[in-house]
């Protein structure tokens, strides 16, 4: 073993886990469940076993409030909190819109950067294993304002996407 | 085969079975350490959660330490769920590795335990 690599990419990680992110998972924003009536939706991550359950309170066009529920690693967890500060308060299609420009921001990686606390996420982008940890609640977030304002949608899942990680 | 046989398989095994010793008395002294699966005849797998970490993240720290493990369901949800588990964390030893490297995933560990435990 040399210095260089006893130390590994220190720097890299604390990118990836910087401390919003560390703040956002240990701590969770707005975690819990809404009573109905609601939008809500089930994603899940079958190759790592990562779930999460998105509740959106939405008034006649706005995101009055957003929660989650679910478990998983730490750049889920922090995304789903921090999915659910972004979208509050946010008119129906602007979250539609904020949710599409997350994804993008993923899917196409010379995009611009999320703005904002969503910054904070913008390292997973070079982790190709990781990426779908930060989309899995947002993806989810995207069926549940899709979905009937009632009732559970069908569970949204990671698998269709992209190339494979392995679980 | 002819390079396993060469080695020989009574030796490849014995190497591995300390080995697996090894990583397993190391493992086990991380505090929060759960080993999973610890069956006395088995191959060269240590399988094991931490406490309040996820194995993904501690497999993506491991990664950036030169280490590699594997992480996650294994391909086997079905047992995963019956044991109540959301994954697990893997370090494989075979006979190519060396003390020296488990120090290493210990050490690596032990960083990523600092940074991401609550």
């Amino acid at each position: 073993m040399n210095a260089a690599t006893d130390t590994g990419n220190a720097n890299d990680v604390a990118a990836l886990y910087q401390r919003t992110v560390l703040d956002h998972s240990r701590q969770p924003r707005n975690f819990g469940r809404l009573p109905p009536p609601v939008q809500r939706a089930v994603g899940h991550n079958v190759l790592c076993g990562d779930k999460v359950t998105i509740y959106l309170h939405c008034d006649a066009d706005r995101v009055v409030r957003a929660t989650f529920e679910g478990s998983g690693c730490a750049i889920c967890m922090a995304s789903a909190s921090l999915l659910t500060e972004h979208l509050a308060g946010l008119g129906v299609a602007a979250a539609g819109a904020a949710v599409t420009g997350f994804l993008h921001s993923f899917a196409a990686p010379d995009s611009p950067t999320p703005a904002g606390a969503l910054a904070a996420l913008a390292a997973v982008r070079t982790y190709p294993s990781r990426v779908r940890c930060a989309t899995l609640p947002w993806q989810t977030a995207q069926a549940a304002l899709a979905g009937p304002t009632t009732g559970a949608k069908g569970p949204v899942s990671t698998e269709k996407d992209g190339p494979h990680g392995h679980g | 085969m002819d390079y396993l046989n060469a080695i020989g398989l009574q030796r490849i095994a014995a190497c591995e079975a300390e080995l697996l010793d090894y990583t397993v008395a190391a493992l086990g002294a991380v505090p929060g350490l759960t080993l999973v699966g610890t069956a006395p005849q088995r191959a060269g797998v240590a399988s094991f959660t931490v406490d309040g970490v996820h194995p993904h993240d501690i497999g993506t720290v491991l990664d950036q330490h030169g280490v590699a493990i594997r992480a996650g369901h294994h391909c086997a949800m079905p047992v995963m769920e019956k044991f109540g588990l959301s994954g697990t964390a893997r370090a494989s030893v075979a006979f190519y590795n060396t003390t020296a490297e488990i120090d290493r995933l210990v050490a690596a560990l032990h960083v990523a335990i600092r940074l991401l435990r609550p």
